[in-house]
């Protein structure tokens, strides 16, 4: 499924998700080369929507964890089910039993709950691991993220160590929103997901705006394009185009004027700051 | 090793001479990953670029080098460091950015006095290269004086927003080519070394 550049491209259109030769180049790269993907750019361009649609054509299942400040083991890798174990000594209590006979009952599977990323060393079958905005997470977590991404191994004290017995396939994303570590970066094959330019971003719109006219959709991706030009709190995303480009549709426009983007900019953009400012300083809308 | 490899991993330590780091791992995963992909011009540049440069803004230094060194004929770097209007909207910024560029490549280009001179008359742009490269605030200060009055005098146009105050400011004085030539200035001479 994964055995060239092209035919990674040609699968991921069947799925109606558009990369040019590069980006399929370089996800087909950090597939063979074993190593973790890491996939930056601004939000909305579809870091995410690659690892699902990676996950689909490679038959594969998909695991996510998403990063957020303060994210830790327990949290992403695995914790002991506490309260179970309580109740199991609770029960044990009346039998007598010693503490190493309790403690070897207690620290097994059946009390282990699973996070993401022992699950997808755990997993049975081939999985994508897709860390979501790993740039969220705090340095300590990234540092025991690089040593999980290195060896594909945990060892849990009470259990055992686990290895993988798949290596998964394992897509980053970042928004910059910090810059985060060096050496994870380096053990990563880098890819970054700009917004589509014209050409691709009018073939998104065609494909997933069916009966849209030709030329208003030809109008609304200039004009998005242009608007990204332009310093924004929030630049529009690829799905606030096609929310747009709907919207449009569904209110049968047909020319893009300057009453139209006023009355339905809100779409588009998030902020009313930006709205005005698109409207100040934005491509030239004609007068209705 | 191959000659093909052989002048991978001559590129790329003289990628770290520009300051790019690279390590080893890097690079044998670019050997790797050119041979997977093979030569072909846009599979090539792909495969060294997602192996070796970890950030954004190494991408353009990065573009020009390339293309450089495998004999490719220079182009402008691509569109995302064509730069923020907003970005240079003070002289401060500007100062610093155009610095910046020519720190890129440690050592600014070789262009001659005379020709330096020769060609300053009636081009402002060859003055605020000159200036930049020499540390010239003296200069630079004249320049933003010229840009100012450029404006003052093209009133006639109307009131624009101050962005487009910003880049008519600028173009008089040659911004766009000034940075352009500095940083082609840049990799040329350092060209020389490869």
């Amino acid at each position: 499924m994964l055995s060239s550049p092209e035919e990674i491209r040609t699968s991921f259109a069947k799925h109606n998700f558009i990369v040019d030769r590069s980006v399929s180049t370089v996800v087909y790269l950090a597939v063979r080369l074993g190593r973790p993907l890491l996939v930056e750019g601004p939000a909305g361009v579809g870091k995410t929507e690659l690892a699902r649609v990676l996950a689909l054509v490679s038959g594969r299942e998909l695991i996510r964890l998403q990063c957020y400040e303060g994210l830790d083991e327990s949290k992403s890798l695995y914790e002991w089910n506490y309260q179970k174990q309580l109740l199991r000594i609770y029960t044990d209590q009346s039998q007598c039993r010693s503490w190493e006979e309790i403690r070897q009952t207690i620290y097994t599977e059946e009390f282990l709950l699973e996070r993401p990323l022992l699950r997808a060393l755990n997993a049975g079958n081939e999985t994508v691991l897709l860390i979501d905005e790993v740039d969220k997470s705090d340095e300590e977590f990234e540092s025991f993220l690089l040593e999980i991404l290195s060896d594909y191994q945990i060892s849990i004290p009470e259990l055992k160590t686990i290895s993988a017995k798949h290596i998964p396939i394992v897509v980053l994303t970042s928004n910059n929103f910090r810059e985060f570590g060096d050496a994870l970066k380096r053990r990563c094959i880098h890819l970054y997901l700009d917004y589509p330019d014209f050409e691709q971003e009018l073939k998104i719109v065609r494909l997933k705006v069916p009966g849209i006219q030709e030329e208003l959709a030809e109008k609304i991706v200039a004009f998005v394009q242009e608007v990204r030009r332009i310093k924004l709190k929030k630049a529009p995303s690829i799905a606030e185009t096609l929310n747009w480009a709907e919207a449009l549709l569904e209110l049968k426009v047909t020319e893009l004027d300057s009453e139209v983007f006023q009355s339905t900019a809100g779409v588009l953009l998030k902020y009313r700051s930006d709205i005005e400012q698109v409207a100040a300083q934005g491509p030239h809308l004609q007068q209705s | 090793m191959k000659p093909l490899e052989e002048r991978i991993v001559d590129f790329c330590h003289r990628l770290r001479r520009f300051g790019i780091s690279v390590t080893h791992s890097e690079i044998a995963d670019a050997l790797r990953a050119v041979s997977l992909v093979g030569l072909e011009y846009d599979d090539f540049y792909a495969a060294l670029a997602c192996t070796l440069i970890k950030e954004k803004t190494d991408r353009p230094l990065f573009h020009s080098l390339f293309r450089i060194y495998f004999n490719v004929k220079p182009a402008k770097p691509p569109e995302e460091d064509a730069g923020d209007p907003f970005e240079d909207a003070d002289s401060e910024g500007y100062d610093g950015r155009e610095s910046g560029r020519v720190e890129a490549g440690k050592t600014p280009g070789v262009v001659t006095e005379q020709r330096m001179k020769s060609r300053i008359e009636g081009e402002p742009y060859l003055l605020l290269i000159k200036a930049v490269k020499e540390g010239d605030y003296d200069m630079l200060q004249e320049l933003a004086h010229h840009a100012v009055k450029n404006i003052k005098d093209n009133r006639k146009y109307g009131i624009e927003d101050a962005r487009q105050l910003v880049k008519r400011a600028q173009d008089s004085i040659g911004w766009e080519r000034a940075i352009d030539e500095v940083f082609e200035g840049v990799l040329s001479s350092r060209a020389m070394f490869f």
